[in-house]
């Protein structure tokens, strides 16, 4: 009975600092990687006076576990802004009822094709979907990778699990473009000839720059990592038909039933801004600005990236093609 | 490979996991009785090395090892399971050199000389039966407790991507797998783990009188099996404990700026220990309450039955735990509770509170009962000096214990993972989960760094702690 005081004391002051610490404070999940977000939102603390509370995703499920989280609180909401790094999680979202209109200043200088017209998301800085190729492996053009991929044996090629993040993009891309039986005879073909499937796109990219594997597939941002590294490594867009790529923003809404919208308001304004879309671009993970930024602000590799993203598969119209083929990846691989 | 298969693979490595740390616990509880002072704490200290180092670190420091092990699953199979061998082989050797035998010396020394005067031994049935009553309950909780363990591995299974139905249910259920399904697909591991538990009380609390009784002590080793049991716990530590803090404060060191320019890293940390400290005093508490509960008398059906209940929540394990917990605190009534602290501190009680009981039923089973009573009459005496002594006694006999089960409890809260990713109020991120989202990236310098502070901060206050209570002593003795 003695210790029972102390414990009483020591519960009573963490729910007290949790309240000290609550209060105004504005809840932000961010699917984004916390290393390139974390600083982007501190940026905004300091300059706003308005504290955030962030709660980022495993590397593993990326975004697609915030989006699941964001449903499952739909009726008692936590979250305020929703900062997802990629599109059709977000369209889920959308088409549930979790998000709320919000039309500003940074809603204003993104062009359509990357927003909602009821403004309940806007898209800014996106990636793409590349092959990561190991020099030293692989001849680095677009025909020996062409080749590798096509015939034989893929046990030195990885990708990350197609249930998460922009490898259910990728999927999503293709279900709609091929169709679901040429996707799912893809699917099966490719891990029939041994391809090695990994947690995430840092993985793939890990495992490239190691030398463990001759190519993979990833996103940009992870490709930047290893080049910075010094790897031996060279990258290629991945193209379905019509040479299209595939370029992902990422997008921020408001959840509908926030409480603090003010402040939300004003921090999806500033991720929308033109500031916010150069220090992405010029950031390690070199990301592409969809609104209009001044160009001599960006470097080389981002222009080169600007370029390619300008024949970029539209993916706004992939709602229902997401559901369905999640849907299929779900009996595939949760069984 | 589906869930249910997944399942039954990790059922069968906890299998052979539970098997090798018994078979590697025997020599090693030999070795340490049987050692002089000096050398039986150095045993101890090399042998629990390897449990205590959190297991977030050596899954971190070992993961790029375990990449380049991509185009060989098998092999990565192998180093895990040597891995968790080598981790969860101190839990074993600790259940068999403290649990009790359930055959007391005399009751041994009896059936020998009812042997002695028989011509023909034991029937093959006597034999089973002296079996099941003597060594083999003992076996059955130490291998039982590796099993449990070993079982519900989460952390280090993910980080070396092996299968595991942890890490899948996991990346399933944060994908979307409604917990209906998940609860059903973690219906089998439940039901292991309860049956294995209600063994594991049935068998302490049946031996808990006997335990009164001094237990047998392991016959010395032969030199060979005493020199390699040396080798095995020198090993043991390199693998489990020196490489890994190699690998970690090879990138590191370099990089504890990055770690100063960070300040919500500490207070991820300061967050970590609220949330350990307050889960481990409560379960620790909990558990006291179900020990007295219990009393001193044979065990009857409904103080297991408690015991049952009380430890089920925790089998659950932490994902499933978690998961039902922030199911119920999306319920209405609860709702308002939902994005609270009040969520984490109870999934990190229950968890917690099954080793807890166990622990306080070892510590039962095991404390010096006789002499704690007579050192505690000695603190009732009106000479001062005898009372000093008296308390220095308890101290030494069961409070010191106490206080090591406390801080075991402490580390067990502070590194967990899965429930605080599931259950965290926003603003209360715990420092551990902060880290193994960021460890899926790959080893980078200023994430060692992170690492090093994390396991460092707790280690340096449990040692200013140490100082204190020197300090305190030392004032008391005047």
């Amino acid at each position: 009975m003695r210790l029972v005081l102390p414990v009483c004391v020591l519960v009573g002051l963490v729910l007290g600092y949790w309240l000290l610490l609550g209060g105004e404070r504005l809840v932000v999940y961010c699917a984004h990687d916390s290393i390139y977000s974390q600083k982007i939102l501190e940026t905004f603390e300091k300059r706003t006076g308005v504290a955030v509370d962030m709660v980022f995703d495993t590397e593993a499920t990326k975004s697609l576990g915030l989006v699941e989280r964001l449903i499952r609180e739909k009726d008692a909401p936590r979250c305020d802004v929703f900062w997802n790094n990629e599109l059709l999680g977000t369209l889920d979202l959308s088409e549930r009822g979790v998000l709320a209109s919000y039309k500003g200043s940074g809603y204003a200088r993104i062009p359509d094709a990357f927003k909602d017209l009821e403004g309940r998301w806007t898209g800014f800085a996106a990636r793409m979907r590349v092959f990561i190729v190991n020099t030293e492996k692989l001849l680095a053009t677009e025909q020996a990778l062409s080749n590798a991929v096509e015939n034989g044996d893929l046990s030195r090629a990885a990708v990350a699990k197609p249930l998460y993040g922009t490898t259910l993009t990728h999927y999503t891309v293709l279900w709609d473009r091929w169709g679901p039986e040429k996707l799912k005879s893809w699917h099966h073909d490719t891990r029939k000839r041994d391809i090695r499937e990994v947690t995430g796109n840092a993985t793939v990219k890990n495992l490239v720059a190691a030398g463990k594997c001759d190519f993979g597939f990833t996103d940009t941002d992870d490709f930047f990592v290893a080049k910075d590294e010094g790897k031996p490594v060279k990258m290629f867009p991945v193209r379905v038909a019509d040479g299209k790529v595939i370029s992902i923003p990422n997008t921020v809404c408001i959840i509908k039933g926030t409480r603090r919208s003010a402040a939300a308001a004003k921090l999806v304004d500033y991720l929308l801004s033109e500031e916010v879309e150069l220090a992405l671009a010029n950031s390690k993970s070199r990301q592409i600005p969809l609104g209009p930024v001044d160009r001599d602000g960006l470097s080389a590799e981002v222009r080169e990236l600007a370029g390619w993203a300008q024949s970029g598969y539209p993916l706004s119209s992939l709602g229902e093609a997401r559901k369905a083929c999640l849907s299929w990846l779900k009996s595939e691989y949760l069984k | 490979m589906s869930l249910t298969a997944e399942c039954g693979w990790t059922l069968l490595r906890a299998l052979v996991v539970g098997t090798l740390a018994l078979a590697l616990a025997y020599p090693l509880c030999a070795l340490i009785a049987n050692s002089r002072r000096g050398w039986r704490r150095a045993a101890w200290v090399l042998l629990l090395v390897p449990y205590l180092m959190p297991v977030v670190l050596v899954g971190y420091a070992y993961s790029n090892f375990a990449l380049s092990l991509v185009h060989h699953p098998f092999l990565n199979e192998l180093f895990y399971g040597v891995l968790l061998t080598v981790k969860l082989c101190p839990v074993a050797a600790v259940v068999v050199y403290f649990a009790p035998s359930g055959l007391s010396r005399e009751g041994i020394y009896c059936r020998r000389l009812l042997l002695a005067g028989k011509k023909k031994g034991d029937s093959i049935r006597e034999r089973l039966s002296f079996f099941a009553h003597g060594p083999a309950r003992k076996a059955l909780v130490a291998f039982a407790v590796v099993f449990l363990f070993a079982f519900a591995e989460f952390e280090m299974a993910s980080l070396f991507s092996t299968t595991a139905w942890t890490v899948s249910l996991f990346d399933a259920q944060t994908g979307g797998l409604p917990l209906s399904q998940s609860l059903r697909l973690a219906s089998l591991p439940i039901a292991c783990e309860a049956v294995l538990l209600l063994l594991v009380m049935t068998v302490l609390f049946a031996a808990s009188r006997a335990a009164r009784l001094n237990p047998e002590r392991p016959k010395p080793p032969r030199p060979w099996a005493r020199a390699l049991s040396w080798l095995y716990l020198v090993f043991a530590v390199m693998l489990a404990a020196v490489v890994p803090t190699g690998i970690v404060l090879k990138g590191g060191v370099l990089a504890l700026v990055v770690v100063k320019d960070n300040p919500a890293f500490a207070h991820d940390i300061g967050t970590s220990m609220i949330f350990a400290g307050v889960a481990a005093l409560v379960a620790y508490l909990a558990a006291g309450w179900f020990s007295r509960r219990s009393g001193e008398g044979s065990p009857t059906m409904g103080r297991l039955l408690w015991a049952f209940l009380l430890s089920v929540p925790g089998l659950f394990g932490a994902l499933l735990l978690g998961l039902v917990v922030l199911r119920v605190f999306l319920t209405v009534p609860l709702r308002a509770a939902y994005d609270t602290p009040l969520p984490l501190v109870i999934t990190l009680m229950l968890l917690l509170f099954p080793f807890a009981v166990l622990l306080r039923v070892l510590l039962h089973a095991f404390g010096p009962g006789e002499s704690v009573h007579a050192a505690r009459l000695m603190v009732r005496s009106p000479e001062a000096r005898i009372r000093r002594s008296g308390k220095a006694l308890v101290w030494h006999m069961r409070t010191r214990a106490r206080v090591w089960v406390l801080i075991l409890l402490f580390c067990w809260g502070y590194f967990e993972v899965v429930a605080s990713a599931l259950l965290a109020p926003s603003g209360m991120t715990p420092a551990f989960v902060r880290l193994y989202n960021l460890m899926h990236y790959g080893q980078i310098t200023g994430l060692s760094a992170m690492v090093l502070v994390t396991l460092f901060v707790p280690i340096v206050l449990l040692w200013f702690a140490e100082i204190a209570r020197g300090f305190v002593r030392l004032r008391s003795y005047g």
